[in-house]
């Protein structure tokens, strides 16, 4: 059977196809709020084309993310923290504890043996856009989503800037730009200050084990933010491949056991 | 490559008619935002040339950009300008100005050039501060104000939200007063959970049964901006005569004044109708720095 996961988040929409569950195909396509659909078609449509199906092949379809009800042709709806769970259990069978980071929304699970979910906490609202801060960040100072990934750790002593708002973490970072500091330099003050505002999350939680802990969402891929959280959480996070489709993976797990 | 529908254009500018080779003294200013750059060259006290351009992440190099872009094909160099003034937030990266000079007399200053000697209220709308200032009859500034530190942003944040929503940035003003009533606005403490929130509007059962439109929630997030600038508006000292707010003779300078979004509705709360202009209002700060040396 070949069932779906669609994740329709704030920035992106991720597909995951998988084929009487094993991964067959992923797609991504560009949502920005009112054209969901459209972005969740584009992305299926590239997951069905890596796994050489059609969307008639499709048995059964389950969203999830911030407009999952914005999706016509999917057969059910599951939250994000049960779709991150199930994504994270299938991942790191061990795991215990799922840190979900995207554009908006930082969401952190603690998990059971059985891989049900013990606790859920959200952003509040001071740490909501982390993801979407930093990609704004990046093109304010030029610089590559990659060039992000690959930045320094905060030197001791460097420059820092506000990591409790990200309205004035963006004052500082022009106040620092007019001190002739190295972009480079803020970027890494930027990034770890969004690792800060991400802890905040994790403080509200007791974290099971600290290395046993899986890392979800678009930040994952960012390096130098990986760093940054673990050196401020003191977590050593498991970061699996292609973590950004977590949510469309369970999405699609679930699909395939109910 | 995907459509980066936050980036508005430059412009640029320059006289057919004038020849700079003719004038007796040639003046320039310089305004280095926080967002944008604009360079202003006057022949003689009359725009000759202007340029606007994205700031980017090295002052000292928009500054000497805005310039050039200004005056490319007209055969002016940099040595032919007679005398530069900066102002804005990297100012201190005009290296090559003589002299720097206040933001909020440039703005005043370039105001009254723009929307004549009748304006009395100034609306300055930047990529980070929003001030508010009120002129004599003359060309002094009486009081003036300008935004606290969670209202900064305003033009930044129309930015990140283009982005977001994928809505070309030179339209979601327009597109935002194409509804038959203003909804309610998103968050007008702060623009970061006004991002939230508008985007959690898309999510709302009115949305999702088509009641609510893509215009209406543009709309919401203008007015919370709309909001934000009122209340520095509000904080200028009232005028001395008649039950109004403000003097009423009001014109917009920065980038934002090309928001009617944003421009429409803080005229609809005032009460009032702001001046046309003969030039770009965000051409304000550069031009008053250039009329000012």
């Amino acid at each position: 059977m070949i069932t779906a996961g669609i994740d329709m988040g704030m920035e992106y929409v991720k597909a995951v196809l998988l084929r009487d569950g094993e991964a067959a195909g992923r797609g991504i396509g560009l949502s920005g709020g009112a054209r969901r659909e459209s972005a969740a078609r584009a992305a299926l449509e590239g997951a069905l084309k890596e796994a050489g199906l059609s969307a008639g092949d499709i048995g059964k379809t389950v969203a999830t993310g911030k407009g999952k009800f914005d999706l016509s042709f999917a057969d059910k709806q599951v939250t994000e923290a049960v779709a991150a769970a199930k994504a994270a259990k299938r991942l790191c069978p061990a795991a215990t504890c799922v840190m979900d980071a995207g554009c908006d929304e930082t969401l952190v699970l603690t998990l059971d043996g059985g891989g049900k979910i013990n606790e859920a906490v959200l952003n509040e609202k001071c740490a909501a856009g982390v993801g979407g801060f930093l990609q704004n960040m990046a093109r304010r100072l030029e610089l590559s989503l990659e060039e992000m990934s690959a930045l320094p750790p905060v030197a001791a002593g460097g420059a820092t800037v506000n990591d409790g708002c990200i309205v004035f973490a963006e004052l500082d970072m022009l106040s620092l730009l007019n001190r002739n500091v190295p972009v480079r330099e803020i970027a890494a003050a930027l990034t770890d200050a969004a690792a800060v505002r991400v802890c905040t999350v994790l403080n509200d939680v007791t974290v099971p084990a600290t290395d046993k802990v899986v890392l979800l969402g678009g930040l994952a891929k960012n390096k130098a933010f990986v760093r940054a959280l673990e050196a401020r959480s003191g977590i050593s996070f498991v970061i699996p491949d292609h973590g950004e489709y977590g949510g469309a993976l369970g999405a699609a797990q679930i699909a395939l056991d109910t | 490559m995907t459509k980066e529908y936050w980036r508005w254009p430059g412009s640029a500018w320059a006289s057919q008619d004038a020849d700079w080779r003719r004038a007796d003294r040639i003046t320039a200013g310089v305004d280095v935002g926080t967002t944008s750059s604009q360079a202003v060259v006057l022949c003689d006290g009359e725009v000759y040339a202007y340029a606007s351009i994205h700031t980017g992440a090295d002052f000292r190099k928009a500054a000497g950009a805005v310039v050039e872009k200004a005056i490319d094909d007209t055969g002016m160099r940099m040595a032919d300008i007679g005398a530069v003034a900066g102002t804005g937030w990297g100012s201190d990266h005009i290296t090559f100005a003589g002299q720097i000079l206040d933001e909020v007399l440039c703005h005043a200053k370039g105001a009254r050039h723009i929307y004549g000697r009748e304006v009395r209220t100034v609306v300055d709308l930047g990529g980070q501060t929003t001030k508010a200032i009120l002129l004599y009859d003359w060309d002094r500034v009486r009081d003036f104000m300008m935004n606290d530190k969670c209202a900064t942003g305003m033009g930044r944040n129309v930015e990140y939200l283009c982005g977001l929503l994928q809505v070309p940035i030179e339209e979601i003003g327009e597109l935002s007063l194409s509804v038959s009533e203003d909804p309610e606005p998103v968050s007008t403490t702060c623009y970061a959970f006004a991002d939230t929130e508008t985007m959690g509007l898309f999510g709302r059962p009115e949305y999702r049964s088509d009641k609510m439109t893509d215009n209406e929630v543009y709309a919401s997030h203008m007015f919370s901006i709309a909001w934000r600038v009122l209340g520095v508006i509000g904080r200028l000292q009232p005028p001395d005569v008649g039950d109004v707010k403000v003097c009423k003779e009001l014109g917009f300078t920065g980038g934002l004044a090309k928001n009617p979004g944003v421009t429409k509705r803080i005229e609809r709360e005032l009460g009032v109708t702001a001046l046309a202009g003969r030039y770009d209002p965000q051409l304000a700060g550069a031009l008053g720095a250039a009329l000012l040396i």
